[in-house]
């Protein structure tokens, strides 16, 4: 101990303590930095533009089929296990189907996920009680205001449903299934 | 000496900062908005051609801007701003598309989804809005709906009535219906875009915001996302703060053919993008010049 101590006591004799303060500051430095361009890293990864894999693809027509058997459970199940596998890999889909299909891989900053929680989550459930509930005109009633939701935030006032994103228009295909209560 | 000096540079200071600190307060009286829109000679002079050929009365402005200013008074809507989107849209005039098959109608080019968003959706972004529209459609209420009544003479073959009768309190087609839902639609915009920079901590002037909702309106708030986030990425947080700070930066992005299209090949194929593209630079160009106070 005594050693440890003379050692120490040592090290902070003279100019020695000014070498100790620069690699201190030095570790700061890379700790601060590390966290600045890990952020910028996970923000490129998901913003550099990325179209949609062949992988991706599949999944959502996975997810498309699904939707025809009219099973929401099986559908959730489906989609949060696309989510779970993408999360756990630390993989990120394409921009477009992250904000429709896989709203937990959107980045912390992504200024798309107030709209994906705040809006499509909210219209997807009352879509799922409309249906659960096997309530006809209410479902309509609620596809109808989750296609409003989206047109609207893809193409304002203009909205030509035409012009939606690709994914966007597989989103409302896949839930419109939902309005059909009967078989 | 020195000393002296010293007094020459403080006084010199003072004065800086006095005539800074009244270029504050007059900027923050008129903010980046003229009071007197249209701002620019083109519409100016398109105003008086369109008073020349009767299509549009001073009456008819006066009435449209009494509206606005409710709108203002009411929802926080810039006047100058929904004038000058408005104008764009339609050139004020009420019943653009009523008797075609053109989707977009009225003075605010209101689509069928657009008053979804109006009548099902009233307060989701504004918890206001619900109560001004009723106040503005009493004794009527929501839903609005794009009902046009027309007279007998109207319908008559080769009939020189061309002016329709008032319209339905709940009709788009009647002015200040249409005025205050367009209001609520822009409003809306703007509340979205504020909604997710607040929750991402990210600071910006309320005034610049209202330009993106602007663009926001007719291309969609996605549009103004993607570009803002693609800047982030490209330029970093000092150039975000730039663009949600000044109105030139503002302007400059908004207007600039090479970073949109950059940005939103994530959503569209070059065809729809090009065409959009085209669209949101007329649109803005045309509004920022007509409600900017210098741009």
């Amino acid at each position: 101990m005594n050693k440890i101590t003379q050692t120490f006591k040592k090290l902070l004799r003279g100019d020695r303590i000014f070498i100790l303060i620069f690699i201190l500051f030095d570790l700061f430095l890379i700790i601060v930095a590390r966290r600045y361009f890990q952020s910028l890293v996970d923000l490129t990864s998901q913003t550099t533009i990325k179209n949609p894999t062949e992988q991706e693809r599949q999944a959502i027509q996975e997810l498309e089929t699904l939707a025809t058997t009219r099973s929401w459970k099986t559908l959730e199940d489906a989609r949060f296990e696309q989510a779970s596998h993408y999360l756990q890999l630390n993989l990120k889909p394409s921009p477009g189907n992250a904000l429709y299909f896989y709203p937990e891989t959107l980045p912390d900053k992504s200024l798309e996920k107030e709209f994906a929680y705040g809006q499509l989550k909210p219209g997807i459930e009352g879509l799922r009680k409309a249906y659960q509930n096997k309530k006809e005109q209410e479902a309509s009633q609620a596809y109808r205001k989750l296609k409003s939701r989206v047109e609207n935030y893809e193409l304002g006032i203009s909205a030509n449903p035409d012009d939606l994103s690709d994914e966007a228009k597989r989103f409302l295909k896949l839930y419109e299934e939902f309005t059909k209560l009967s078989p | 000496m020195i000393s002296s000096l010293l007094r020459h540079i403080s006084k010199l200071c003072l004065i800086v900062i006095f005539l800074t600190s009244c270029d504050r307060d007059s900027s923050d009286h008129n903010g980046i908005f003229t009071k007197r829109p249209p701002n620019s000679k083109e519409l100016k002079a398109e105003v008086q051609y369109l008073a020349l050929i009767k299509k549009l009365t001073k009456s008819e402005i006066t009435f449209i801007e009494t509206q606005l200013d409710k709108v203002q008074d009411t929802l926080g809507v810039p006047k100058a701003l929904l004038w000058c989107v408005l104008f764009q849209e339609s050139r004020f005039d009420p019943f653009m598309n009523a008797f075609t098959d053109a989707p977009a109608k009225g003075i605010g080019q209101f689509t069928g989804s657009a008053l979804d968003e109006i009548n099902f959706d009233t307060d989701i972004y504004d918890s206001r809005t619900s109560a001004i529209l009723q106040a503005q459609l009493k004794p009527k209420n929501l839903p609005l709906d794009f009902t046009i009544k027309t007279s007998p003479l109207n319908r008559m073959p080769g009939s020189i009535e061309k002016r329709l009768p008032p319209q339905p309190l709940t009709s788009y087609f009647r002015a200040s219906t249409a005025i205050f839902a367009s209001g609520a639609y822009l409003n809306n915009r703007y509340q979205q875009l504020k909604s997710a920079l607040d929750h991402q901590g990210i600071s910006y002037d309320p005034q610049i915001l209202w330009l993106y909702a602007a663009a926001a309106y007719n291309k969609g708030s996605r549009t103004v996302f993607l570009l803002l986030t693609h800047e982030y990425m490209s330029h970093g947080e000092g150039a975000l703060r730039d663009l949600l700070s000044d109105p030139k930066a503002a302007y400059s992005l908004l207007t600039h053919q090479k970073r949109l299209d950059l940005t939103l090949k994530e959503i569209w194929t070059k065809k729809t993008r090009t065409k959009y593209i085209d669209e949101l630079l007329r649109n803005m160009e045309v509004i920022s010049s007509c409600s900017l106070s210098s741009t």
